[in-house]
């Protein structure tokens, strides 16, 4: 109890002196969680939304893959990662290992199977409904995916959400890539895994505390965008 | 409606744009452990930038891992404190120069009961170590290939003797970094091994205590600088910057500098 | 063009799920004017019948002609019986079926969502309507993509009677002229108002086809006779 409770006062006491270091950790957590969000949903949720209601040769086999890629350990993918951008790997050449553009195709790469998965999973419901109506008017698939999209608007930014619940939680797979290096690749959680191995078990609770309370406020806050600007006018759906 | 949506965006956007670095002008450090758990880079970055104009990022993977990751030609230069892991990276041709640079001292930790009970003739590293094996007393091992897991595997190598084959009983390997090594041996009461840079930094010492140190051997911290011809990409000249700063006497004089608790932990060589 | 000519030929025509016969081979002249009632007993095969013409099932055998050319040449739209409504607004859920939004159209939209009562509910959540307004508002989205045949399955099955009698009605007055309609029922007073010729299923088979007036005079099937006196539901 009494590490929890030094806990509490480290972390009161980072915010209130507005520790700069602090401050530059959380805005970079945020900009590797927005924009491997941002990717993974542009690719996924279209995509998520295309394997649901079409169907061809292979969509199951995909759809099955794609489903068992949700499984895929952080460290795993971190360790590929690191071998594919390494200097003695096949993207070395670009030289981005040990910087925050890797720690976001790490993630998108983990966060982008559970955006379609999720998304197949919801779009598919509503397929079974709208398929024939599509059909009889000779809808367009573009226009039928948008449309599929569109009308699961509400639901999908639950998907969302997942996907930068699990971003701003991870920690195996950037912190291989990415190195923890101060200033640079240094996120919240890498910041707690390093606290840890350290022994300063209080800050890195601490840390804890205040990523939990980011993560939260976060959400609310997309919670509150979407009941503003996603609802259909004239109506509570 | 739209309007306000798409400004937030464009708000997040820039705020998340806001804290880019380019590693371009950095040079990577593949690095020990127990150097980035002192704080010792903390206190060096700035200096060594004021001097040479060098920003450095430290990757501070352990000992074997970080050797591993220059033979991948992962970084600019190796600080690493296991001399026969250096000597062998130098002999695989991809190491250039190896320099001496920094030392501190082994020294064993133990629980309190011990020291007072007097339970160790000698406070010898070695002799202890001995006693430790032949009375079984628990002995937490870091088991994860770091400069600090090769000195205690020599050791054993030395004393001919063999704890790997009792790791169900006294001898437990964690696998941790050195700060959860040193919290396991509080819970349990063990005794395990480590610098006196990183036992000054640890702060939940509860009542682990120094019960001997290597008299002997030093615990040597050395830079080693990289084969260009094996590694294109190796900022070469920006590093040996950085090793003629830590052999000149402003260099020395910033590691004699550099306190904990406000003791001496780490000495120029 | 004759009369004849116009009319819809069903050659051969069978559908199948999993080996099993739900419509077994029909071949039958339906007329190319007015108003056909598919009229039978709840599983009789009406649906499936009317998706067939619809082109929505694809038949185990068996072709749809009219005038010497297949029935894909038509234009079709289709009602089916539970409404099928979008996210959306009740004007936007009529836009969505056009391929291109002019002003003409959006006018057209207008007006067809006026005949159907639904013009102050435009800009309200179409998710939010009644059973039978939603229906009205599917009339209306089938009708403004201009088809020339309509096909509807059982639309006022579950919706309220100021509804039904306001799509019976529209039905009647406004398309009967201009357009092809086949319309799915078990209702047989339905049937009697709307109908000008009666397709009579039982079991997935055609057993009855004529004009309105001979099936409700003259049943020729016992079947038919049982089901108008109401006997079989």
């Amino acid at each position: 109890m009494n590490d929890i409770s030094e806990a509490f006062v480290s972390s009161l006491g980072l915010i209130l002196f507005l520790d700069t270091e602090l401050l530059e950790i959380i805005l970079l957590s945020f900009k590797i969680t927005f924009y491997a969000v941002l990717i993974s949903s542009v690719l996924g949720i279209p995509l998520g939304a295309f394997l649901a209601s079409t169907k061809f040769k292979f969509r199951n086999t995909i759809v099955s893959i794609l489903f068992g890629m949700m499984g895929l350990p952080p460290v795993v993918v971190g360790l590929f990662v690191y071998l594919v951008f390494s200097r003695s790997g096949s993207l070395g050449w670009m030289g981005l290992l040990y910087s925050p553009t890797v720690m976001i195709v790490a993630q998108v790469i983990l966060i982008l199977p559970i955006i379609c998965c999720l998304t197949f999973q919801i779009i598919e419901s509503l397929h079974a409904r709208y398929d024939e109506f599509f059909r009889s008017y000779r809808i367009t698939k573009f226009k039928s995916v948008i449309a599929y999209i569109v009308d699961s608007r509400f639901e999908l930014t639950t998907v969302i959400l997942a996907g930068i619940g699990r971003s701003i939680s991870e920690v195996g797979a950037i912190i291989i890539v990415g190195g923890n290096i101060d200033h640079i690749t240094r996120v919240m959680t890498t910041a707690i895994a390093l606290e840890t191995s350290k022994g300063n078990l209080d800050l890195a609770l601490g840390l804890g505390m205040i990523l939990l309370a980011t993560a939260v406020l976060l959400n609310g806050f997309i919670l509150f965008l979407r009941g503003k600007y996603l609802k259909v006018p004239g109506g509570t759906i | 409606m739209k309007n306000i949506f798409s400004r937030i965006v464009i708000i997040l956007a820039l705020l998340a744009l806001s804290s880019s670095y380019v590693l371009a002008d950095n040079i990577i450090i593949q690095s020990s452990t127990s150097l980035k758990n002192s704080g010792f880079y903390r206190y060096l970055t700035p200096i060594l930038k004021q001097y040479t104009g060098i920003d450095i990022g430290v990757v501070a993977v352990g000992t074997g891992q970080a050797i591993k990751n220059m033979k991948n030609c992962d970084g600019d230069v190796l600080i690493t404190h296991a001399k026969e892991a250096e000597l062998e990276f130098l002999k695989s041709g991809f190491g250039l120069e190896r320099f001496e640079f920094m030392y501190n001292h082994w020294v064993v930790i133990g629980p309190e009961e011990a020291k007072k009970e007097h339970r160790f003739d000698s406070n010898e590293m070695r002799e202890i170590l001995k006693k430790i094996y032949e009375q079984k007393e628990k002995f937490i091992s870091r088991g994860d290939n770091s400069g600090t897991h090769m000195k205690e595997l020599s050791i054993w190598k030395n004393l001919a003797l063999k704890p790997e084959d009792f790791t169900e009983t006294w001898y437990l390997e964690t696998g941790s970094g050195q700060g959860a090594t040193l919290m396991v041996a509080s819970e349990v009461g063990a005794f395990t091994i480590t610098d006196t840079a990183t036992w000054y930094a640890f702060n939940k010492k509860r009542d682990l205590k120094i019960i001997g140190r290597d008299n002997s051997n030093l615990n040597t911290y050395s830079i080693t600088t990289i084969n260009p011809r094996k590694c294109k990409h190796v900022k070469s000249s920006a590093v040996e910057k950085i090793v003629e700063f830590l052999k000149s006497t402003i260099g020395k004089n910033t590691i004699s500098n550099f306190r904990l608790n406000n003791s001496n932990v780490f000495f120029p060589i | 063009m004759t009369p004849e000519d116009s009319q819809i030929i069903i050659r051969d025509l069978s559908f199948n799920i999993e080996g099993k016969a739900l419509l077994h081979n029909t071949s039958l002249s339906l007329s190319g004017d007015g108003i056909t009632v598919l009229l039978g007993a709840n599983g009789a095969g009406k649906t499936i019948f009317l998706k067939l013409l619809a082109g929505l099932l694809t038949p185990r055998s068996g072709t749809i002609t009219s005038n010497k050319k297949t029935l894909e040449m038509k234009t079709r739209s289709f009602v089916s019986q539970e409404p099928v409504i979008l996210r959306r607004t009740v004007l936007k859920n009529m836009l969505f079926v056009l391929p291109r939004i002019t002003h003409e159209e959006g006018t057209l939209a207008k007006g067809l969502l006026k005949m159907m009562g639904l013009n102050e509910k435009e800009h309200q959540n179409a998710l939010t309507l009644s059973a039978g307004e939603k229906q009205r508002l599917c009339l209306a989205r089938a009708i403004i993509t201009n088809p020339e045949i309509l096909l509807l399955d059982e639309p006022t099955a579950n919706i309220e009677p100021n509804s039904t009698t306001l799509i019976e009605k529209y039905l009647i007055q406004k398309v009967r002229s201009f357009r092809k309609i086949f319309f799915v029922t078990h209702d047989i007073n339905q049937a009697r108002r709307l109908a000008d010729e009666i397709v009579f299923i039982d079991t997935g088979r055609v057993i009855e086809h004529s004009s309105s007036e001979n099936f409700f005079k003259n049943p020729k099937t016992k079947e038919a006779r049982k089901y108008i006196s109401g006997k079989i539901n």
